[in-house]
C-alpha cells in the first residue's frame, strides 16, 4: 500500500482470491483507490486485470478476501447491487443494443424504465447534464451500429454516470480510440478526478499509465506485483513488473520494440491487389470514402492510419469480399470486384487472409472447440477433409502443433475457444489466417487489446509475412505500430484519403496533421 | 448468472401451472387424475398392442425429428414438415402405375418421396435463401397450400375408380413396405428410420457439410467472413429437411396405409419440433425422444376410446405433456450451463 494513509480508500479489495477451478485467476489481491484518484491498472493478458473488473462490477463473486466500500465490507452479488454502491463500469467490449439509439440504450440502464414510463425529453436532458459536465458530446439519437467506436465508448460513458457514481472503471478504454479521440478521453478522466470521482483505467498502453494515472497497480499472474505513484515510475519498471523478467536491457527491448527484421524494398513487383478510384459505402448508405486508388505489392506493409470510422472498416470489408465497392473498381489476385466471384469464399481461395478487427463476432465461433475453428478457415484443405468428411484426427494434429508452435496457452484443441484470453485468442487467429500460404493478408487492429510480449509476437509474424514476400495491408489506430512496420502509409481522415506515402518520406506529426484532417496531404 | 437462473426457475414454475391446469381439467371431466395417469402408463407400456402401436408411430416421427433437428442446428425453422410430408407422399402415389412392380418399384416410390418432400422443402429454401423471406411464414404458409392440394386431388384427379370416398386406389402388394415380424403391423420403415438416423449423425456430426451448418448456427457473421454463405446453407437445409419429411410420408403411405387420403399424419410435423428439441437436436437421440412421444399418444388414444375421459382432454394433455417436457429441458439445459461457468469465464 501507498502512503498518504490520511484519505479513507472509497473502495478496497482485501485479499482478495478468485479460482475457476485449477486456475488462480488473483491471488490475495490487495488494492485500494481513494475518491479522485486515477489509478492504472496493468498487466498482462490473463493477469487476472478483468476479473477483478468483474467481481467490482458484480459478474463474480471472489471465493476468499473482502470488497470493502467507504471502509465497510459489502457483498456485490448483482451488477445492480455495485451500481447502488456507486460502481460504474465501462466494458472493454461494449454492451450497447446495436439497434437503438444512443439515448435509449442509457434509458436502458435507468432505474425509471422499471416503472413502465419512458420520458426521452427527460432523459435527453438527464444525458446533457451529464455530458455537459463531462465536456463530452454524444450523438443521442442515431442509432448506434452506425456510430464509430469512440461516439459508442461516450455512449458507455455517459451511460455508467447516469447514475451516481463516484468509482468509475474503464476497461481497455483507449484501445479503440485514435490520439484525438484519446485526448478527449484523458480530458474526461481529468474531469471526473477534479470532481472526486475515483477512477480506475485499465490499459495495456504504458504511455496511458504517465499521461492520466496518479497510481500504477501492476499484476501478474493473478498478483500484484507493484504498487507505486505513476511519478515515481518508468516505462522500464513498469515492463519489467509486467513480464517478470529480471533483465533490463529485454525489458527495453520489449518496450521500444528493436526488431531484426526490416523493411525490403518491394517496388517492382507485381501489385497483388489494384484498387483504382474506389468509393466506399458505409452500412448507413453514407459515403466513408471516395476516390482511393491504392496498389498493394508482395513483400511490403501498407499501414492505414486514421481515426476509427473513417471507412478502415469498409475498406476490409470490401477486400474481404464482404461487400462490393460503391464505385471504382478492384483487381485482387485475378479476382474483380464487378465480377460475380467477388465473395468471400472465392477471394480465400485465391489467398486473402484476413483478421477482422472484431474478433469475437467475425473471426471466431466462440461455442466450439480451437479444432473446429481451425476448420473454419480450412475446410477445403484435402488434408482435413476428404469425401466431404471431416478428418478429425489429422485436424487434431495440424492444430496442436499449430498451437504449440505459435505458443497459444490452452489446454489443448478441444477447449472452446472461448475460454481462452483475448490474446491467445488472437494468437490462435492469426496461426490459422498465417496457414494455407496466404498472398495477401488484411490485418485489422492485429494488436488492439493485447499485452505487450503479444504484441511484439503479432508484430514479428507480420514482418516475416512480408519478409515471405506476402502482400499485407494493415489498419490500426496505433500511429507506433504503423511507423514501427509500414513501408507505405495511407491516412484515413474525414472522407479524404492521404498517400501513400513512404515510410522513410514522412515525419510523425505530419500524419498527426493528416489524422486530424487539417494540413493538405499529397493526396 | 442470475438471469440463467431466473430462466430455469420460471420453466419450472409454468410447468408446474400447466400441471395444475390440466390436473384441474381432468377433475372437471369427473375423471381421477392418477388413475388417468396410471392408464396411460399401464396401456402404453404393459400392453402389447399399445407398444407395437407406439413402435410404429415412432418411425415417422423419427424421420420428420431428424429433419427438424437438422435444420435447426442452423437455427433455421422448419414448420412445414407436414406439408413436405404430403407433397413427398403424393409424388410417390403419383410414381405408383408408372414404376415396376417390385422392390425397385418400391425404391422408385420411397425416392419419389424425398424428391417431392425435398422440392417443397425447396420452394421455402429458395424463399429464404434467395430472397431472405422468413423460413417460419413460408413453410406454415406451405402447409396449408399442401393440404389443400392433397384435399383436392383426393377428390379428383387421383380419387379410387369408384369415386365414393375421398380417397385413392390402393397401392399393389408388391409397392408395399414387407411387415418385418408376423402378426404385427411393424413394417420395414423401422429399418429406413434407424438408417436415416445414422445417415443423418454422420452428416451432423462427422461431415464438411454438419459442420457449417453449426457454424452458421452458432455466428452467422463468422461464417460469412469464413467464406460459408448463410442463404446457401439456410436454402439447401430446409430441402434436406423436406427431402426426410417426404421420405416419411411414402414411408407412411407405403408402410401403413397403402394409399393416399386426407389426414393420415395429423400433426406430425409440429410433434417432431417437440421430439427433435427434447432430443436436443442430437440425432442419435431422436429416436429416443420419438418412441416416448409414440408410448404416450399410444396412452392417450385408448384412454379416449374407452371414454375415461372425454376427447378434447386428450388434445389437452397432449399438450401438456409436450410443455413439460420442453420446460423440464431448459432447466436442464441451464442447469447444466450453470456448472459450466462456474469452472470458466475469466
Amino acid at each position: 500500500m501507498s502512503d498518504e494513509g490520511s484519505v479513507p480508500p472509497l473502495v478496497a479489495l482485501r485479499g482478495v482470491t478468485k479460482r475457476f477451478g485449477a486456475v488462480v485467476a488473483n491471488r490475495a489481491v490487495d488494492l485500494a483507490v481513494r475518491p479522485g484518484e486515477v489509478l492504472a491498472l496493468v498487466g498482462e493478458n490473463g493477469a487476472g486485470k478483468s476479473t477483478i473488473v468483474n467481481m467490482l462490477s458484480g459478474l463474480l463473486r471472489p471465493d476468499e478476501g473482502s470488497i470493502l466500500v467507504d471502509g465497510r465490507p459489502v457483498s456485490l452479488d448483482s451488477p445492480a447491487q455495485s451500481v447502488r454502491a456507486g460502481i460504474g463500469v465501462v466494458h472493454q467490449h461494449f454492451t450497447l443494443v446495436p439497434t437503438l439509439t444512443g439515448l435509449d440504450n442509457i434509458a436502458l440502464a435507468m432505474p425509471e424504465l422499471g416503472l413502465g414510463r419512458l420520458n426521452r425529453r427527460q432523459i435527453g436532458q438527464a444525458i446533457d447534464t451529464a455530458a455537459r459536465t463531462l465536456g463530452l458530446s454524444v450523438d443521442t439519437t442515431s442509432r448506434v451500429e452506425g456510430l464509430d467506436v469512440a461516439q459508442q465508448q461516450r455512449i458507455e460513458i455517459v451511460k455508467a454516470l447516469i447514475h451516481k457514481v463516484r468509482l468509475l472503471i474503464l476497461d481497455e478504454p483507449t484501445a479503440v480510440l485514435g490520439p484525438e479521440d484519446k485526448a478527449h478521453l484523458f480530458d474526461t478522466i481529468r474531469r471526473l478526478k477534479a470532481e472526486g470521482t475515483a477512477v480506475i483505467l485499465i490499459t495495456h498502453k504504458l504511455e496511458d499509465i504517465f499521461a492520466v494515472a496518479d497510481r500504477a497497480v501492476v499484476l501478474r499472474n493473478g498478483e500484484v506485483v507493484a504498487d507505486a505513484p505513476a511519478a515515481g515510475l518508468t516505462p522500464d519498471d513498469v515492463v519489467l513488473h509486467m513480464v517478470g523478467s529480471g533483465d533490463r536491457d529485454q525489458a527495453r527491448a520489449i518496450v521500444t520494440g528493436e526488431t531484426t527484421l526490416r523493411s525490403s524494398s518491394a517496388s517492382g513487383t507485381d501489385a497483388v491487389c489494384r484498387l483504382a478510384d474506389v468509393t466506399l459505402r458505409r452500412s448507413n448508405g453514407s459515403i466513408a470514402v471516395s476516390g482511393l486508388s491504392l496498389d498493394l505489392h508482395g513483400g511490403e506493409i501498407v499501414a492505414i492510419a486514421g481515426v476509427d470510422g473513417n471507412g478502415q472498416s469498409e475498406l476490409m470489408r470490401v477486400l474481404a469480399g464482404m461487400d462490393v465497392p460503391l464505385g471504382g473498381r478492384i483487381e485482387c489476385l485475378g479476382r474483380d470486384s464487378a465480377g460475380s466471384a467477388w465473395t468471400a469464399a472465392h477471394l480465400r481461395r485465391a489467398g486473402v487472409a484476413h483478421v477482422p478487427e472484431d474478433r469475437r463476432r467475425s473471426g471466431i465461433v466462440g461455442e466450439m472447440s480451437l479444432a473446429r475453428n481451425y476448420l473454419l478457415r480450412h475446410s477445403d484443405r484435402r488434408a482435413l477433409v476428404r469425401h466431404g468428411m471431416v478428418r478429425n484426427s489429422a485436424l487434431q494434429r495440424l492444430v496442436r502443433e499449430r498451437l504449440a508452435l505459435f505458443d497459444v496457452r490452452t489446454r489443448g484443441a478441444d477447449e472452446r475457444i472461448d475460454q481462452l484470453s483475448g490474446g491467445n485468442q488472437q494468437k490462435f487467429v492469426l496461426a490459422r489466417e498465417m496457414d494455407g500460404d496466404p498472398r495477401l493478408i488484411l490485418a485489422a487492429h492485429p494488436s488492439r487489446g493485447l499485452d505487450i510480449k503479444t504484441i511484439r509476437f503479432v508484430h514479428g509474424l507480420l514482418e516475416e509475412a512480408r519478409q515471405a514476400g506476402k502482400a499485407v495491408l494493415l489498419v490500426s489506430s496505433d500511429l507506433d505500430e504503423i511507423l514501427r512496420l509500414a513501408d507505405r502509409i495511407m491516412v484515413f481522415a474525414a472522407g479524404r484519403t492521404f498517400g501513400p506515402t513512404s515510410r522513410g518520406d514522412i515525419a510523425r506529426d505530419e500524419i498527426g496533421a493528416w489524422i486530424a484532417g487539417h494540413a493538405s496531404g499529397p493526396a | 448468472m442470475t438471469d440463467r437462473s431466473d430462466i430455469a426457475r420460471q420453466a419450472v414454475i409454468a410447468a408446474a401451472c400447466i400441471v395444475a391446469l390440466v390436473v384441474g381439467a381432468i377433475l372437471l371431466a369427473g375423471a381421477n387424475p392418477l388413475s388417468v395417469a396410471i392408464g396411460i402408463g399401464e396401456r402404453a407400456l404393459f400392453t402389447r398392442s399399445g407398444f407395437l402401436e407406439a413402435v410404429l408411430r415412432s418411425i415417422p416421427l423419427t424421420i420428420l425429428g431428424l429433419g427438424i433437428a437438422l435444420a435447426f442446428r442452423a437455427r433455421v425453422f422448419n414448420i412445414g414438415m407436414d406439408g413436405q410430408l404430403i407433397a413427398g407422399s403424393v409424388v410417390a402415389m403419383a410414381l405408383a402405375p408408372l414404376v415396376p412392380l417390385d422392390a425397385f418399384g418400391l425404391l422408385l416410390l420411397l425416392s419419389g418421396g424425398i424428391v417431392g418432400g425435398a422440392a417443397w422443402g425447396g420452394i421455402a429454401g429458395v424463399i429464404k435463401g434467395r430472397f431472405g423471406g422468413n423460413e417460419i411464414i413460408a413453410t406454415i404458409m406451405l402447409n396449408y397450400v399442401a393440404l389443400q392440394i392433397l384435399s383436392w386431388l383426393v377428390r379428383g384427379p387421383m380419387q379410387e375408380t369408384m369415386r365414393i370416398i375421398p380417397r385413392s386406389d390402393p397401392l399393389d402388394a408388391a409397392l408395399r413396405l414387407p411387415i418385418l415380424f408376423e402378426a404385427t403391423r411393424i413394417h420395414a420403415g423401422l429399418l429406413i428410420a434407424l438408417a436415416a438416423v445414422v445417415a443423418v449423425a454422420i452428416l451432423a456430426r462427422r461431415s464438411r457439410y454438419g459442420f457449417k451448418l453449426a457454424v452458421v448456427g452458432a455466428n452467422a457473421h463468422a461464417a460469412r467472413y469464413a467464406g460459408i454463405d448463410p442463404r446457401w446453407i439456410a436454402g439447401s437445409v430446409l430441402t434436406l429437411s423436406g427431402a426426410l419429411a417426404g421420405l416419411a410420408g411414402a414411408v407412411e403411405i407405403t408402410g401403413i396405409y397403402g394409399r393416399l387420403q386426407e389426414g393420415f399424419a395429423p400433426g406430425f410435423g409440429i410433434t417432431a419440433i417437440a421430439v427433435a428439441l427434447v432430443a436436443r437436436l442430437n440425432p442419435l437421440l431422436v429416436p429416443v425422444s420419438a418412441l416416448g412421444f409414440s408410448l404416450l399418444y399410444a396412452g392417450l388414444g385408448t384412454l379416449a376410446r374407452n371414454g375415461v375421459v372425454p376427447f378434447p382432454i386428450i388434445n389437452i394433455l397432449e399438450g401438456a405433456i409436450i410443455f413439460v417436457f420442453l420446460a423440464g429441458s431448459v432447466y436442464v439445459a441451464h442447469r447444466a450451463k450453470r456448472g459450466q461457468a462456474e469452472t470458466a469465464d475469466g
